[in-house]
């Protein structure tokens, strides 16, 4: 980026921001600086100032990659970004904490959708919340505020959502098949994986709003606790423990294995919390599935991820995509812990 | 024979302190991070070099167990028995395969991140 700007949002990209921004706010815009952070494996993530009146606003812009190979197969996993804009801009208006969408840049046949956000206090940065003094009290809070915030979002009245996905176990499993097959591998472990999931899927349940991708690494927290829930891609309709099982498993653990929740707590701790404030009664049984069923999928993401960097050429391709493919063990060992051990400690 | 050195161990330190070096200079925290990667996957391809060779060779013996072959293509296996448990062909739940995937993942980790097993 010019301007003595950090990072390197071209000065096209840069034009179309201001466009967007000048045209929602109707008064001359400049974005005066530009980082690019380093979350978000399936987008970039920018992080942007822009001055209007004379005022700093600090923005995030979320954007499609630059090489768009196997759009086709990613789609099989992401909601879609004009409806993941929309999902945000209704859960704003209802008071969940999202960040407010401020503008959406449609960037022509091809290009794929960004869009720009108010930058919310607070990180998501796992390893941060879960480590730093700085954030003691925000970690003995979180457990409950992140119970409460999954209520609210399994809440929401499905009449008021735009056309997400609605997803089973079985339907997902299905895409999942279908990924493995568009990257024309053959991989024994996870077809026993798969076949297992198959036959284990829980009676049919109740189908909410669920995000999809709640954990750490997608809330932003300050030194006092929840600021924000951030990362909407993987967002459907679909059973409401998912969620749960999913904040469960140790790849989001970072520092602190030993708690299952999220690095915070134990399991039990976060059922009762999330049972009082949904009024429901967990089932840890259904639980374990979707933390089961969770491996599998964040195999299967990581899958995903590697074939970005497979079909890449050298000059796009990002190192962070070919280091995740080796992840896709550790997903798989914990999916067979989860169903060889007998206890699925609370 | 003498080993030419640096040997493998010596090439992967040489270039992790060359990525260390650059990103000691570089400002942008997204670019710090990726050497921070890179470094992470040298020290995987370390443990590739001396470990992998033993791995097929043991993989391979299970597979041509479990498929009832003397087929020597480890790749040509995995395929075979990837689609035939896709199919129904073979019953994932044979207490053989069952023990053989959670082998090899075993054995990936060693690999890729040995901290991760328990």
């Amino acid at each position: 980026m010019r301007c003595g700007c950090r990072g390197n949002v071209d000065q096209e990209q840069r034009e179309r921001v201001e466009g967007a921004l000048r045209e929602t706010w109707r008064k001359p815009v400049r974005v005066t600086e530009a980082e690019r952070l380093s979350s978000g494996a399936n987008q970039e993530i920018w992080a942007l100032t822009a001055v209007a009146d004379g005022r700093e606003v600090p923005l995030i812009l979320r954007r499609p990659p630059d090489s768009h190979q196997e759009e086709h197969l990613a789609s099989l996993m992401l909601t879609g970004k004009q409806i993941e804009i929309e999902l945000q801009r209704t859960l704003h208006g209802l008071g969940i904490r999202v960040p407010e969408v401020v503008a959406a840049l449609d960037g022509g046949e091809g290009a794929g959708v960004a869009f720009v956000m108010e930058r919310l206090p607070g990180v998501a940065v796992p390893q941060k919340i879960l480590g730093d003094d700085s954030y003691a009290e925000a970690r003995s809070v979180l457990i409950q505020q992140m119970a409460d915030a999954l209520a609210r979002i399994h809440n929401v009245s499905t009449a008021d959502l735009p056309p997400l996905p609605s997803l089973t176990a079985t339907e997902q499993l299905g895409r999942c098949r279908a990924i493995v097959d568009g990257c024309e591998l053959h991989h024994p472990g996870l077809e026993v994986a798969f076949a297992w999931l198959d036959a284990n899927v829980p009676k049919a349940a109740i189908a909410t709003l669920v995000h999809g991708d709640f954990r750490l690494g997608n809330l932003l927290v300050d030194h006092s606790g929840l600021s924000g829930i951030i990362d909407w891609e993987l967002a459907h309709v679909g059973d409401p423990m998912s969620d749960l099982g999913w904040l469960c498993m140790r790849s989001w653990r970072f520092s602190r294995p030993e708690l299952p929740a999220a690095g915070l707590g134990n399991r039990g701790e976060l059922f009762d919390a999330y049972g009082k404030a949904a009024n429901v009664d967990v089932e840890p049984e259904r639980v374990r599935f979707w933390e089961a069923f969770g491996n599998v999928r964040w195999a299967v993401i990581c899958l995903l991820q590697v074939r970005r960097f497979l079909v890449a050429s050298p000059e796009d391709s990002h190192i962070e995509h070919a280091a995740i493919g080796r992840r896709l063990d550790e997903a798989l060992y914990d999916f067979f812990r989860l169903i060889d051990d007998k206890e699925y400690p609370l | 024979m003498t080993r030419p050195i640096p040997d493998a161990k010596g090439l992967v330190r040489a270039v992790s302190a060359f990525v260390q070096q650059v990103a000691a200079s570089e400002r942008s925290s997204y670019r710090r991070f990726q050497s921070k990667v890179a470094i992470h996957l040298l020290r995987i391809l370390e443990r590739e070099v001396a470990e992998r060779p033993k791995i097929e060779a043991a993989q391979l013996e299970r597979l041509r167990d479990v498929l009832d072959t003397s087929n020597p293509d480890l790749e040509d296996l995995n395929r075979r028995l990837g689609k035939a448990l896709r199919s129904g062909e073979i019953d994932w739940n044979r207490n053989d395969i069952q023990a053989h995937v959670r082998k090899c993942v075993e054995e990936n980790l060693l690999v890729s991140n040995p901290r991760w097993l328990r």
